[in-house]
């Protein structure tokens, strides 16, 4: 199955932007302004923020989190303006979401050249400091424009999710119910195919009672399409004596969705995995416990001190390179590794044919085609923006703030009571808990069982170079050689054996990457340290996370997949996977992390919800019953 | 971004792993009640590498009004975050604040970042002195930071002013010793005594004798649960000067109670005022 296959390439197209003069930017391909210069912000202040009433609503803010949902992201003005008055009101510990869907992008130079011009950091009338900040961090976190949800945490309470998509699939993607609509855009007689009476029925169906619609557009058909969408819709006056506006609300009393707070997550494994759900709920302020069977969090192949941060991409944009690089962006835009450079030295012909393909998708400032650290006459893929982090850094905070209980191994777990039971062997309780996160690697509890995860065994050292070509960026090839951290250590890696289940390090891989590493950086070495450990992959490589499938239930709705029969929902309640990282739990384990956290505490989610057939459970048993 | 969901105390060990991070603000604290100098010059000796200088009567007070204030009132918002971005302060920064009075300064600064709305902040738990017999270094490095852009955010704390005290709505904690507390001796300020219904509860009992380090959660919360505190979160607390008092609060939050209230003027304040009544025992 390939969601991804009618994409030809990585990337969307931007915005063409003709600039008239530095503030009033002009799309060539809609033939219209992003807005009336006269009225700049305020107008925009007017029409969204006012309009939707947000200072009353925020000041007294009582639900957990708070949903805008806008068309047509632009330049970010309304974002901006949002987001500031949220610093302002909002009481801690809330978060805005803040959905916005653009399918022409534009680029981060013409957003900084706007920005620079009206919200420079020299302006000191009162507020605009505050903008400025949002703007640089809003460009700071600005993603490649690849197709999909990009989540940018602006702040700590502010998530961006900039949805690259056309308006007419992107909807049917928003799963939360909103609480504020923000109905931007070309205008319809610029942009007619965004103006569907069909947005209109999708924004009902995500409103409740108290969620607001405005829009600067008074024609025909917006008024036509919001009325019979369900909509009560009210003409008010535009900014500063303007031509009017529109605002509009449900006619019907349909209350906002109580959702049940989830206030304490128990994990089963302290590894990458397991730890990035722990991050993702901490910053929710969710309690978490995690149960580790070894005596120290980190162990086994999370124990190797430097780990590589990178997309892993391929020469077509298939699911896995797709979920690689939302992955990675989700990373890059907190920036929390060394971001050294990342080289990619291909060993044979095929991987430099792909290489080849994937340096034509992107920018230089992304990726480009140089000559291997390794061997000169080799030419290797070059990430300027990846590089490598260390677990115990990464998270020693978290660790913090958690409760960890280590030498505990979970023999099983058990339905009782409505809530789940932890046991150990011999049948003692563990812990109790609504919500659980199993996050270890190997097929240890039956409900993971039916997934028939693959254990690796992967060796890697670290080295003292004393003598030798200094290495700056991470360079991977026939053996990984990583740059010296703040010791003057290096990590050398590159063994891998399948299905082998031995956390044991053995001197024959030492000496394989000692000798390894002479070939491509000839020089004396003194090792220090090595690591082993076994990392969990499923069969198509791709990380297993979301809910657990009630595994009876699958496979009778297999057998029965002959028939057409609704799309399968049967989960077991309040239990969750994130497993399967293989060698790469450093770059995708962030955004898997986010994503539970999202579906556990009823967030917008941080990725295509369609993504769930490839990332899913059920993916396996579904793939060999039904074919 | 760094992110702590109990954000009261850091251990020594997680501050050794965190020192490279981009995000860390360091700030020793150390100060003297008795001697307005010793701060600076414990500070120049010696710190934490990374670490700035706070001082309490500068950075952490406005300027006493000789029959209007307490000793130590707390400068305008405003005033403090241009301090805050001084410092080199942005919303994604973790404040790590410390001191060699068991926290009592330290917690000073916790209390007043999170007053600008600011959560994530901490204090070191067991001060300089669990930081040096962890083995760990001093330097005498100084540092400056750029001027930062730092925002202030809807307040985390809450606060009372005298006059919501009389009577107090909720338990009133006093936080100095008990001699003061109950009149016996007053070394520092004027009058003698304590503000009528309130129970001592003096910050030194949130450590533990032997170690110097903040006692356990449960402990925590056993002491303030004794002391008549409720989880209905209407904890009032206050002390000479609006100080220690922070130390009071950084416990009950440490202990999982709702965020106490602070009467910063405290007794200080209270007894300028002649009118307003005043206990002995």
């Amino acid at each position: 199955m390939s969601l991804i296959s009618s994409q030809t390439g990585y990337l969307l197209e931007h915005a063409l932007i003709d600039w008239h003069d530095e503030s009033s930017p002009w799309s060539e391909a809609f033939a219209d302004i992003y807005w009336h210069r006269e009225g700049g912000l305020a107008e925009k202040q007017h029409v969204f923020i006012e309009a939707n009433h947000l200072r009353e609503r925020w000041s007294d803010l009582q639900q957990p989190q708070f949903n805008i949902l806008e068309t047509g992201f632009g330049f970010g003005l309304n974002f901006l303006l949002a987001a500031r008055l949220w610093q302002e009101l909002a009481p801690p510990g809330k978060l805005l979401h803040y959905q916005a869907i653009e399918y022409a992008p534009v680029t981060l130079t013409d957003l900084a050249r706007l920005y620079a011009s009206l919200c420079p950091p020299t302006n000191t009338e009162p507020g605009a400091g505050q903008l400025h900040d949002l703007a640089q961090r809003l460009e700071s976190r600005y993603p490649l424009p690849t197709h999909g949800m990009h989540p940018l945490w602006i702040t700590d309470t502010i998530c961006l999710n900039l949805i690259y998509l056309d308006v007419s699939v992107a909807m049917p993607l928003i799963t939360e119910p909103v609480d504020a609509f923000f109905l931007d855009g070309f205008s319809p007689a610029q942009n007619e195919a965004m103006w569907d009476p069909a947005l209109f029925s999708q924004c009902a169906q995500l409103s409740h009672q108290q969620t607001t619609v405005s829009t600067y557009s008074v024609a025909g058909k917006v008024k036509r399409g919001l009325k019979a969408a369900g909509f009560d819709i009210k003409k008010i006056p535009g900014f500063a004596g303007k031509a009017e506006m529109l605002t509009a609300c449900l006619s019907s009393a349909v209350p906002r969705p109580q959702r049940r707070r989830t206030s304490r997550v128990v994990i089963i494994g302290a590894g990458l995995a397991g730890l990035n759900c722990a991050a993702a709920l901490l910053r929710r302020g969710i309690e978490v416990e995690i149960i580790e069977a070894q005596d120290q969090p980190l162990m086994g192949a999370s124990s190797i001190p430097q780990l590589a941060v990178y997309p892993q991409l391929a020469a077509v944009p298939d699911n896995r390179a797709c979920f690689s690089l939302a992955a990675f962006q989700y990373l890059a835009q907190q920036g929390d590794y060394h971001a050294c450079g990342f080289d990619l030295t291909p060993d044979t012909a095929a991987l430099q044919e792909r290489l080849n393909k994937i340096d034509g998708y992107f920018p230089n400032s992304f990726a480009h085609l140089r000559p291997s650290l390794l061997d000169p006459a080799i030419v290797s893929l070059h990430f300027p923006t990846a590089g490598w982090l260390s677990a115990k850094d990464a998270f020693s905070a978290t660790l913090q703030h958690i409760t960890l209980r280590t030498s505990t191994h979970v023999a099983s777990l058990q339905r009782i009571n409505e809530e789940w039971r932890l046991t150990d062997a011999v049948g003692q309780c563990i812990t109790t808990a609504d919500t659980v996160i199993i996050a270890t690697g190997a097929n240890a509890l039956a409900q993971t069982q039916p997934l028939n995860l693959n254990s690796n065994r992967g060796q890697a050292i670290q080295v003292r170079r004393n003598e030798g070509r200094s290495i700056e960026t991470v360079v991977s090839g026939p053996v990984s050689v990583f740059p010296a951290d703040a010791e003057g250590l290096q990590t050398v890696s590159g063994t891998h054996q399948r299905n082998s289940n031995s956390n044991a390090t053995t001197s024959a891989d030492t000496a394989e990457l000692l000798a390894r590493l002479q070939q491509f950086l000839p020089g004396e070495v003194q090792p220090t340290s090595a690591h082993a450990g076994v990392r969990a992959a499923s069969r198509d490589r791709l990380p297993v996370v979301g809910p657990i499938p009630d595994w009876t239930v699958l496979a009778n709705w297999c057998q029965q997949q002959a028939r057409a029969q609704p799309a399968f929902t049967a989960y077991q309640p309040g239990l969750y996977l994130c497993t399967a990282m293989g060698s790469h739990g450093a770059t995708h384990g962030p955004l898997c992390g986010e994503h539970l956290a999202r579906l556990i505490n009823h967030e917008p989610a941080a990725f295509d919800p369609q993504w769930h057939a490839f990332l899913g459970a059920e993916r396996f048993m579904i793939r060999d019953l039904v074919s | 971004m760094t992110h702590l969901t109990r954000r009261t105390l850091i251990d020594v060990s997680i501050l050794a792993t965190l020192q490279t991070d981009k995000h860390l603000r360091l700030f020793d604290c150390r100060s003297s009640l008795q001697d307005p100098a010793a701060g600076l010059l414990a500070y120049t000796a010696g710190h934490i590498d990374g670490a700035q200088y706070v001082d309490l009567n500068r950075d952490l007070s406005a300027k006493i009004v000789p029959g209007q204030t307490g000793r130590h009132p707390l400068p305008d918002r405003e005033t403090f975050a241009a301090q805050v971005r001084r410092w080199g302060i942005t919303q994604d920064s973790l404040v790590v604040a410390y001191d060699a009075d068991n926290g009592a300064y330290a917690a000073r600064l916790w209390w007043m970042l999170r007053w600008l709305g600011h959560p994530n902040v901490v204090v070191l738990d067991g001060g300089y002195q669990a930081w040096l017999d962890a083995g760990q270094v001093s330097s005498t490095r100084l540092i400056n930071l750029p001027e930062s852009a730092f925002f202030v955010r809807p307040a985390i704390t809450r606060q009372v002013a005298a006059d919501e005290l009389q009577p107090p709505q909720g338990l009133l904690l006093d936080a100095r010793d008990r001699p003061r507390f109950e009149g016996k001796t007053e070394p520092i300020d004027p009058v003698a005594g304590h503000i009528p219904g309130a129970v001592c509860a003096p910050f030194g009992e949130n450590l533990d004798g032997a170690t110097g380090r903040f006692r356990s959660a449960a402990d925590l919360r056993q002491r303030f649960n004794g002391l008549g505190a409720t989880a209905a979160g209407d904890t009032i607390c206050y002390c000479g000067s609006g100080v220690t008092a922070a130390h009071n609060i950084l416990a009950m939050v440490h202990a999982g109670f709702p965020e106490p209230a602070l009467y910063p003027g405290s007794w200080s304040e209270w007894i300028i005022d002649p009118t307003r009544p005043v206990t002995t025992l």
